[in-house]
């Protein structure tokens, strides 16, 4: 259950904030090539900026995806993935950025609707995630904002490569 | 999971993103020149890169501020500021590019270890914000973060200009 204030907190602070870090990342890949987005990495083995938008456009679905499901059913399990799978499998690196940048950006509208649509009632729901336990859909919502900063830190420091 | 436990870890991400943004800005910042972060402005009366930088390096000093007159007070009315003042009265457009980003560089841990050290009894504790009414600690841990992703999109959006240059 979250606590009232908690929950007056977060809409103040993060749900702002949803559309705010897509539109810097926006910003930031903006000067970015298709060559410079499917060649710089993050390390040797690590992910290109290509790989990492695609990562955040699935993963924005599957966070929807997660608390729909926490409405819908009562506190249901959330299915794990695995994110270096998915790349592999979804051939991340051959999709086109600005197209994948886009499909982020109507994903993410959604998401903002699906929040500000919830009801005092509908934000004690939750749901158990794999790796974390017990997930509140004040969880959620700090987890959409959190997880793109983690990667626009990532995406600011591999295009340090393009220098 | 609690309340006292969720409030927890929400006060610690906030807390993580405040290195987080801080990072980001760093990365940013590292390819503007000192020609770009002065002249190039969001809009024809907005600011230029560095006088956002400089307003993130006062606000950082005064969110402590604040913080502190919360954790060691009864409930105070937070002072305000005219951030718009500040700009002129202070010059900010004269500054360092680099100079600034590291002196927010050295604030920062301060505001980090100064969160880190609450105990659970202080972070209870909460002022009157000038202009948002009720503001706890926790608002105040949320708020340096976003604050900085609030001018991170401003930076960003300045530096389209420099496209093609």
């Amino acid at each position: 259950m979250s606590d009232p204030t908690l929950i007056d907190s977060m809409l103040r602070w993060h749900l702002p904030l949803m559309s705010r870090t897509l539109e810097t990342l926006g910003h930031i890949l903006a000067r970015v090539s298709q060559q410079q987005a499917t060649t710089l990495r993050d390390g040797a083995d690590g992910w290109t900026v290509l790989e990492v938008v695609c990562h955040l456009r699935d993963y924005d679905r599957i966070f929807q995806d997660r608390a729909s499901s926490m409405l819908e059913q009562d506190n249901p399990l959330f299915q794990s993935y695995n994110p270096d799978q998915l790349a592999r499998e979804r051939n991340y690196n051959a999709s086109e950025l600005h197209a994948v940048y886009a499909e982020l950006c109507v994903s993410r509208t959604r998401y903002v609707e699906f929040f500000q649509s919830l009801s005092p009632e509908q934000w004690q729901r939750h749901g158990t995630h794999p790796k974390l336990g017990a997930f509140s859909l004040a969880d959620a919502l700090m987890q959409v904002t959190g997880h793109d900063l983690i990667h626009m830190e990532q995406i600011t420091r591999i295009l340090l490569q393009a220098e | 999971m609690s309340n006292h436990d969720q409030l927890a870890l929400v006060r610690q991400r906030h807390i993580n993103l405040m290195q987080l943004t801080l990072d980001t800005l760093g990365h940013v910042l590292s390819t503007v020149t000192q020609a770009q972060a002065t002249t190039f402005r969001d809009g024809p009366d907005g600011w230029t890169v560095v006088e956002v930088m400089c307003h993130l390096r006062d606000y950082d000093q005064i969110f402590l501020e604040r913080a502190i007159m919360m954790r060691d007070g009864d409930f105070p009315l937070l002072p305000i500021y005219d951030h718009e003042a500040m700009v002129i009265e202070r010059n900010y457009n004269s500054n360092d590019l680099p100079t600034v980003y590291a002196a927010l560089q050295e604030s920062r841990p301060r505001f980090i270890a100064f969160f880190q050290a609450l105990t659970p009894a202080q972070w209870e504790k909460a002022g009157t914000h000038p202009e948002r009414g009720y503001f706890s600690l926790t608002d105040a841990a949320m708020q340096v973060g976003i604050h900085d992703v609030t001018h991170l999109e401003q930076i960003t959006r300045i530096l389209l200009q420099a496209k093609g240059q």
